[in-house]
Parts: structure tokens; sequence; C-alpha cells
């Protein structure tokens, strides 16, 4: 076992041979801490064995590893496919993992705990301080955005105040570093808007210090590119329920704690703060998206408003309006919530309006679960509740193209996850007025029951699919799904290509554009970039290219419309590659993993090194990217900076991405691509694992995420390609 | 393959700072693959700053590479500080230019009387060593140092020292920028941290000329070359909120009007005043010698640019260096168990 940070200051921590993690049908991942007295009748799967990094985990010992001489690409795709294997829940099919990285999820589930005055379970407590003091930053012990930022102000405070309200001691030496960090940045004042708001439901600041989220906004009509209807889903879904506590003001009661805090998170004391002066005062080191003056503007005439002139009927009005939507979302995700961010607002409304021994709160407790996931630092909430459809997607796929859906060993595997795919799609429709589309026919990012559809999640599903369906091996269980779903699922995944006037032929991520982007100017957050409505998104395209082409060669539905929509998307595909031949990366770290997906989209339709420029330019642009081991290592500031920024190393998962990109264009040097697949080799144990090195995705241009399975996934696809690409002549 | 070079150039985002990266883009060997590390206190400024950056690169047509990274540093703060080295430690194994560029003042306004009265009697004098700035006195840091004195000299001075091996890795060239008013009578061997002072900003330059003085004979024999240069008079954002559109122009005619009476001091162009600083890290001394002198950005009474040498009063320097060696290690032990072993990569 790793020593920790947590375990040198001799911190409380549970029993790793406890826990059980619980994974249903739908995907469902729940973590139990069993009585002592179940622990032996009630085994551990490997997963969970292998992530606390238990010693009975059983280490697979494959014939040839990496530390052979006579080691191939071969060797190592099979032994890394063997070590996964062993990652999968075998009776739900999924591939659990700890997507973690953001650091303000957890506020929501121990603030709205707090607020209602429901004790957080003694093993979760504990698990909850580990993972933010093991997360602490080494240098300042402040916290960040995301676990490898800078400390900033919004992840200081928040994560300081939930250490408090678990009962860590204001001079312990945890909270004694971070407040210092906390008072150099400013204090608690140069907050960004989400964290002014919960500190404000928390009664550690003043609601008139906090810009507002006027819920007015739904009552407009709907033809107005303002309304928040036409915003990017999640946007809409954390401003809709903050909206209603913004117009109600909810503080919760002062008690000693919370005083005590008041008094250790500002530079001032508290009653000395005239907050209204600080609704836009955010910390430099925060700031990524400042605010337009347009919508500073906007902010003081709606701040007039609300304060003299807003009538009593319209606050009536739209607060009713307001959480009529909230019961929709809840209704449409089971209480899920689109993600942790906005359930724990919409949680907080629903306890405000039902109370806390309400059906509809205590599901919110169910619910809660799903997200909060243990692992060896400790227990965080997650970005979202899984990466379930994705992984598995990209699970099958790999193992078709890497030949090793042919090995009878790894049926199982893929029977598995191919049989969650067909159980995750969407079969209901969203309850009517929930501002959602028609969803039915569709795959989300996550599980069934969260519900939202995304556009790459469809094409990569429906491309799975299709390849355990095409395969005679796989015979007996092409019929758990039929044609006639498939073919729904290419109608949301066609109705989801921006065909209008926005983006033209690009696909974005839940929906189309529904409104201009210079929306963008109203941006409130501070913090992220590109969240006021969808965007186009090279991935989403290019993955949206990779489901349709597969489709369109396996059947002849729609065959001349998927023609047309393919070649749009690729028009508009080639055109935003930037100069340098490169594509900058959303939801991936950075200009390596859209390359890849935009290369392999251009090979999809037989554009390669030899007769395409557009692959040319990409190719040369990673290669120029090399490092001088042979591998590729993109830093987190390329996302933030737009602009390729090497890692202090190269990375498994980068120099898989590039490699890829090279194999499918058909790229010219050999030796380029031999030297890649070396650091894949040699990075991998002698049991075929590749351990973590770095966090692999990234949101909203500022905040990075884990995907533990990447490191899995990649490789194994780089090295099967390869394989199969080079035969006699791999390495 | 390319030779990599690293270059640190604190304050990157003022007017000086975002000039040096400028003319060193320019100057270094077109084969060399350059980064650029942009420090600054907030984001919004490093993107900003790299974003001109990349306009530029485009703009002189460089072909060999240009990388970015940042860090945010607050001289002011000693963690920070640690931070920094902490980061840089962990990119990169060697350093090739550090330009020590970033520094305050604890301005306070204008006094606008002897202002007026300086322009008058004497109008080279009251533009090239100004001395009715404001200044207030006594403003310590949350460290409990004389702040101006932390910005400028001691949070430099021990970045530096922390950061020596990667200098040393890369054969750096370490260029303290200095100022031309650092006169030897801002200073008092008494009050080391300028913190009695009502010319801290000018102290501090002062203190900055002595440590240079006083320490690049040792740096010379582990392979590192340190210069210290002055940008000459040039706009400086930093000033600027306290003049309007009228004392602006008010102060760019005096500029030119300096430069009229005979002054070379008065660059007034950022770009030209990052002569010196670029100069002496690229093209001057072979040999590496005259480091004890101060090379100066200077233009002719035609706008043309030279650099301009002058002599370095010692006086003091033993004392100045006794005085940080001591806080070096004082600091040295109250940050030896800083660092956690937090974050660890699971």
């Amino acid at each position: 076992m790793t020593t920790l940070y947590s375990d040198e200051l001799g911190l409380e921590k549970t029993n790793p041979k406890f826990w059980r993690l619980r994974t249903d049908q739908l995907g469902r991942e729940t973590w139990e801490y069993l009585p002592n007295a179940d622990v032996e009748k009630d085994p551990q799967s490997t997963f969970t064995q292998w992530l606390l990094q238990d010693e009975k985990f059983p280490f697979p010992t494959p014939e040839v590893t990496s530390e052979d001489d006579n080691f191939t690409a071969e060797n190592a795709c099979h032994n890394g496919a063997s070590f996964f294997k062993l990652l999968q829940e075998p009776d739900s099919g999924i591939f659990p993992c700890q997507y973690k990285g953001p650091m303000f999820m957890t506020i929501g589930y121990v603030a709205v705990n707090y607020i209602a005055g429901v004790q957080i379970p003694e093993h979760e407590r504990k698990e909850i301080i580990r993972y933010i003091v093991n997360t602490a930053h080494p240098v300042d012990g402040g916290w960040g955005l995301h676990s490898v930022d800078k400390s900033t102000v919004f992840g200081t405070v928040l994560n300081y105040v939930i250490l408090r309200l678990l009962g860590i001691p204001k001079d312990h030496v945890v909270c004694v570093r971070a407040r210092n960090t906390l008072h150099r940045l400013g204090g608690a004042i140069g907050a960004p808007h989400w964290g002014k708001s919960w500190l404000s439901l928390l009664n550690l600041y003043k609601w008139e210090g906090v810009n507002p989220a006027p819920p007015e906004t739904w009552l407009l009509p709907y033809k107005l590119p303002i309304h928040p209807g036409r915003w990017w889903v999640h946007t809409r879904a954390v401003y809709l329920p903050l909206s209603y506590l913004s117009l109600t003001r909810f503080q919760c009661e002062l008690n000693p704690l919370l005083k005590e805090i008041r008094q250790e998170i500002y530079t001032k004391p508290f009653d000395k703060i005239d907050f209204s002066k600080h609704r836009n005062t955010v910390c430099g080191v925060d700031l990524y998206y400042p605010h337009s003056k347009f919508l500073d503007v906007a902010n003081d005439v709606i701040v007039f408003y609300e304060k003299y002139i807003r009538p009593t009927y319209i606050y009536n009005k739209s607060k009713e309006k307001v959480y009529d939507l909230i019961k929709k979302e809840i209704e449409n995700t089971d209480s899920l919530c689109i993600a942790p961010v906005n359930q724990a607002f919409c949680a907080l409304v629903t306890y405000l309006e039902e109370g806390a021994h309400s059906m509809a709160f205590e599901k919110f407790q169910f619910r809660f679960k799903d997200a909060l996931f243990h692992g060896p630092q400790g227990m965080t909430v997650m970005g979202t509740n899984g990466v379930q459809t994705w992984d598995c997607a990209f699970a099958i796929q790999y193992f078709f193209m890497s030949n090793l859906a042919k090995l009878p060993e790894f049926y199982d595997t893929i029977a598995a996850a191919y049989k969650f795919l067909c159980r995750s799609q969407f079969d209901t429709e969203c309850i009517p007025d929930s501002f959602r589309d028609k969803r039915g026919g569709a795959w989300g990012f996550s599980t069934k029951t969260q519900g939202y559809t995304v556009s790459d999640c469809t094409a990569e599903s429906i491309k799975a699919i299709i390849m355990v369906r095409s395969s005679s091996i796989f015979k007996d269980i092409h019929n758990e799904i039929t044609d006639e779903r498939l073919y729904q699922g290419i109608d949301i995944l066609l109705s989801l290509q921006n065909t209008g006037s926005f983006e033209y032929g690009s696909f974005a991520t839940y929906e189309k554009i529904k409104a201009p982007l210079f929306m963008e100017k109203l941006n409130p957050a501070e913090v992220f970039g590109n969240i006021m409505v969808e965007y186009p998104y090279v991935e989403c395209t290019d993955s949206s290219v990779l489901g349709l082409t597969y489709f369109h060669k396996h059947y002849d539905y729609k065959k001349d419309e998927i023609s047309k929509r393919i070649k749009i998307a690729i028009d508009y595909l080639k055109a935003s590659q930037q100069d340098d031949g490169s594509w900058y990366g959303c939801w991936g770290i950075c200009f390596t993993y859209a390359g890849m997906f935009a290369i392999e989209a251009l090979h999809s339709i037989g554009e390669t090194y030899s007769n395409s420029e557009y692959v040319r330019k990409g190719c040369d642009f990673l290669v120029s990217k090399q490092m001088d081991d042979g591998g590729w290592g993109e830093s987190m500031k390329s996302s933030e900076l737009h602009n390729y920024v090497n890692s202090d190393k190269s990375l498994v998962v980068q120099t898989a991405w590039s490699l890829i990109a090279l194999i499918l264009a058909d790229y010219p040097n050999k030796k380029v691509i031999d030297r890649g697949i070396n650091l894949l080799k040699k990075r991998q144990t002698k049991h075929g694992e590749w351990k973590f090195e770095a966090v692999e995705g990234v949101f909203n241009h500022s905040c990075a995420i884990e995907y533990p399975s990447y490191r899995f996934l990649f490789p194994i696809k780089a090295l099967g390609l390869y394989t199969k690409k080079y035969k006699q002549t791999a390495i | 393959m390319s030779t990599r070079k690293v270059a640190v150039i604190t304050g990157t985002n003022s007017n000086l700072g975002i000039n040096i990266a400028y003319r060193l883009i320019e100057r270094e060997s077109p084969s060399t693959r350059l980064t650029i590390v942009v420090t600054s206190r907030t984001l919004p400024r490093v993107r900003e700053v790299i974003e001109l950056l990349k306009k530029h690169v485009k703009k002189v047509n460089r072909v060999g590479l240009v990388d970015y990274d940042y860090i945010l540093v607050d001289f002011t703060n000693m963690v920070s500080i640690l931070s920094a080295y902490y980061e840089l430690k962990k990119q990169y194994k060697a350093i090739h230019y550090l330009f020590i560029n970033a520094a305050q003042g604890v301005y306070d306004g204008i006094d606008w009387f002897n202002a007026v009265k300086d322009v008058m009697m004497n109008p080279l004098d009251a533009v090239t060593y100004p001395t009715y700035k404001i200044q207030k006195v006594g403003v310590k840091s949350a460290d409990g140092m004389g702040l101006v004195f932390q910005a400028n000299v001691f949070g430099p001075y021990y970045f530096i020292h922390k950061i020596l091996p990667l200098l040393q890795e890369g054969n750096a060239i370490i260029v303290w920028v200095s100022s031309i008013m650092s006169l030897p009578k801002y200073l008092s061997l008494q009050d080391m941290e300028l913190l009695k002072s009502n010319a801290s900003y000018e102290g501090s330059k002062r203190l900055v000329d002595l440590v240079h003085l006083g320490t690049y004979k040792e740096m010379k024999k582990i392979g590192i070359h340190q210069y210290v240069v002055h940008p000459g008079i040039f706009t400086s954002h930093s000033f600027f909120k306290f003049l309007n559109v009228f004392t602006y122009y008010g102060m760019l005619f005096l500029f030119y009007f300096a430069r009229l009476l005979g002054s070379k001091w008065h660059n007034i162009d950022g770009y030209k005043a990052a002569n010196a600083p670029v100069y002496v890290a690229t093209l001057a001394n072979p040999h590496f010698d005259n480091q004890d002198v101060k090379f100066g950005s200077a233009t002719s009474l035609d706008g043309i640019e030279y650099i301009d040498r002058a002599d370095i009063d010692p006086t003091g320097m033993s004392d100045v260096m006794a005085y940080m060696n001591t806080m070096t290690e004082e600091w040295d032990e109250k940050l030896k168990n800083q660092i956690t072993n937090s974050r660890v990569p699971i």
C-alpha cells in the first residue's frame, strides 16, 4: 500500500477489506461498508481488490512480459486486455471507475446533508476527509478547481468548509495551511459565483454579494435566444435550482460552528464586510473567463429590479415555474439529475419545499450515493454518476479492432459489455414541457437512468453494437437488440447534427445548438468557458462520423441522407483544423486527443497521409510534438491556454492517442511509430497493467477529470492496430 | 533534434516583461525550440500575454517552435515562491534564461506641487530621476518583511536560490532588471528592508545592484552568468492609475522633450527599454566579461537604440550579502517541512 499524506498525519481511515462496490443491471454504482461479520461471506470483486490495493488481487502472470527480450506489441496488447478484463464487474458488464478530478462536487453532498440535519455515515465521513486531505496542494495546502490545479479561492474555501463541517478543528495542520493560502488569495470574498452561492446557502456569505440568477428568464418567450431552455443542458440544469435559491435567498440557520467558520475564511471580520460591493470580486487566480461588460451592466440592472421593482406576483409565478421544472428534472432522471452539482441544488430545493422526511428528499438520499465513489485516496463525489456507457462502447470496439474479440477468453467480457449497452438504450421520453428533446433510441454518457442523450455516446454505442452483431462468434446474443432500435438511435443522432444556421455540419454534445454562440457573453460562472449554449465539438463530430460511416457500411437505412450528413460533418471538421494542423480537444487533454479523433474520422472516409492535406498536416503536427523517449505527453495547461503544452514526462494515454492517429493515417515513417510503441511496451508492468500517470480528460476548458479506463483502452487499441497493420515487421 | 531552451521571465505581463519576451523570441537562434514560461499573479493576464506572444511569433515568422507555459507566483509570499520552484522543478530539467523583471512599489499618488516645480526648475532631472511619486512608508508583507524589499529583492533572490540546480543545468543567464534610479543615497544599511524609507522602490533597485555584484562571481564558478541591467525610462502600466488622459500625454510630451534635451535614457517605448536585458542575454559578451557594470537601454536623439554601460558603486555590498544570506538560512529553516506528500499519483 502506498503511504499517503493522510496516513502520515495519522488521520482515521476505514478498513479497505470492508468495502463492497455494488453495481446493478442499469449500471448504478454504489459503495457499501459491511459490518465485520459479513466480510468473509461476501467476497470483494477483482475490481475492488485492485482499486483498493488489496494483496489478494489476482495479478495475471502472462508468459511473455515487458521484462522479456522477445516481448512484442502483440504481447503487450494481449497482456493489457487480460488485465483490463479483471476490472469489469461481470454481472453488470460495466468497467467502474472513480471518475474524479473536480473539487467542487463534494460540497453539494456535505452541505445539503448538513443543512437538512442528516448525519453523514461515519465510514463516509472519514473517507471524504481523507480524499480532501490527500488532494491538498503539496506546497501551499490549498485546493483548486480540480485535483491537480493550483490553489484557488473556489477550491480552497469549499474544501476547507467541508473539512470544518465534518469535524476537523480549525487548528489542525491541514486547516491552518489551507487557511493561510486562502488568506494569501484574499479570502473567501474572491470566490466565483458558484462558490459565493454555496457559502450563502451555508450562511457564510450574504446573497446581496452574489450576482443574480433571475428565474424570470423562464417566463420569457422561448423564441428569445436568451431563454434558458436554449442554454447548454448543464448550465440550464444548474441555474434552474440556483435561481430558486437565489430568489428565496435561503440561508441555513447560523450556529456556533458556522459563526466560527465565518471568522476564519475572510481577511476581515465578517460583520465589517459590505457584501453588496463584492458581487464581481473574483480572485485573479480563480478567474478563467472574466465577465463581459455587457453582463456586468445587465447584473446591475437586475439587482436594481430585484431590490426595488420585482412585483410579488412575478416572484411567486417564477418560483412556481422553476419549482415545476425542477420536479420535471427530478422525474426525468429518477432523482439523479444531470450531474451532482445540480442534483445537490435540486435536493436542497426539494428539502425546502417538501421537508427532510418527504419521499422526494429521501429519494435524493438514495440517489446521492450513485456518484459518491470510494478509492485509494478516499471518497469523493464524481463528475457524473459514472462513465459506464462511454467506456463499454470503447472497450467493445477496441477489442474488436485489436483482434482480441476472436479469442474465447474475452467472449464474456465483450458479451457482458454489449448486453449492458443494449440495456442502456433510452426507451422512454421525458415528460412534456421539460425543455428536453426526443430521446428514445439514444444513449447517454453514464446510465439509462440519468437519461441525457449524448451525441458521441450514441454514435460510439451504435458502432460497438454493430461490431458484435456482425460477428458470427457472438450470434447467440445478436438479438439482444433489434435493427429497428438501432435505426431509432441513428434517427436521434441525425437529429443532433447542426444543420441550421449555427455551425453547419457539426455535432454538439447533448442537443443541437439552440442559440447563437454570442450568448457566451452572458456566462456568469467565471471559472468555465463555453458553457452558455451548446458548442460544436471536433470530438463529438468525429465520433458521430465514425458511428454513421460504420452504420452506413452495414445497413441500408437512410443511405443517401447519411452520406450527405457525413459529408457536411467532414467539411466542418476540415474547416475547424487550425493553421498548424492541430485540432483543439475539449473533452480530453488536448490536441493529441482531438487529433486522434479527427484523423480517425478522416480515415473512415478513406483519407490518409498520402492523399489528404488535412491528414498530412494533422500528422506532422503530432510528430513535431514527439518527445525524446518516443512518447507524447500533454499538460492540462494545453486545455487552459489553447496551446500545446508538454507534460513533464511522456504519458501512455497521449502516446496511444498520437499513435492511433499516425497508424490510421498510414504515416510513412514507421520509425516514428515504433518509438511510440516501444514506450507503451516499456511502461506496461509485468502483469499487463499501465499505472496511473496523469489526468486524461477535461471539461469546459479548465477542469481536469480522470478517465481511469483510458490507460488500458487506448494502448490496447494502438497496439492492436499496430500489430494488425505491420504484421511481420511489428516490433 | 533541435536544442530546447527554457526562459523564465518574471512579471511577463508588464510592458517591459512582454517586450523582453518579444526580443528574446527574435534573437534566439531559429533552430532552438524556445519555451517561454510566463509568470504573473493572475490567470487572465497570463492568457493575454500568451495571446500577444503567439501573435508576435507569427509576425516575425519565427521558424523554430515556441512553447508556452505559465506559473502564477506572488513574490511577496514565500510559500508562493516555493510553489513556483516546485512547479518548475517538476516540469523542467534545466532553465536557460531567467529575467528577474517583476517589481513593485507601494505608490500612493503624485505630489503634483513638487512635480510641477521640479519640471519647471530642472526638466531633465525631473523626468529622469523623479522624486514626486509618493510612496507609502513601512508597508510589510504577510510574511512580515518589507513588502517592496521582498517583492523586488529577497523574493527573487530566494527563488534563484531554490532553482539554482535548474539554472546550473542550463548554464543559465540570469538578468536582474534594476533601474536608472538605483542611486546609493536611497539605501540605508540600517534599514535593509526599506521599512523606514520613503523611496523604497529606488532603494530596492540599489539592493538589486549590490546583490548582483555580490553574487555574479560565485555564479560564474558554477557556469551561470549573471548581469544587471536597467531599462531606462519608458511607459510602465503600473503607474497609469494615477494619470488621466491629459497627464498621460503630458508625461509622454515631457519624455520626448527630455530626449530632445539630450537624455539618452528616455526610451519611452517598452520595446526599446527591453534592449539591454535581451542584449546581455543573447548577443553580448562571448567571454562573459564586464559583468560588474550595469548595462542600460539607451536611445539617441533620432530614436536609434544602443547600449550604455555604467559602473556600480560597490559600497555596502558585503553588508547586503550578509543580510541576504542570513535571511535565506532563516527561510530555508521555516520552509523545510512545507512540502508535503499529498497528491501522490495512484
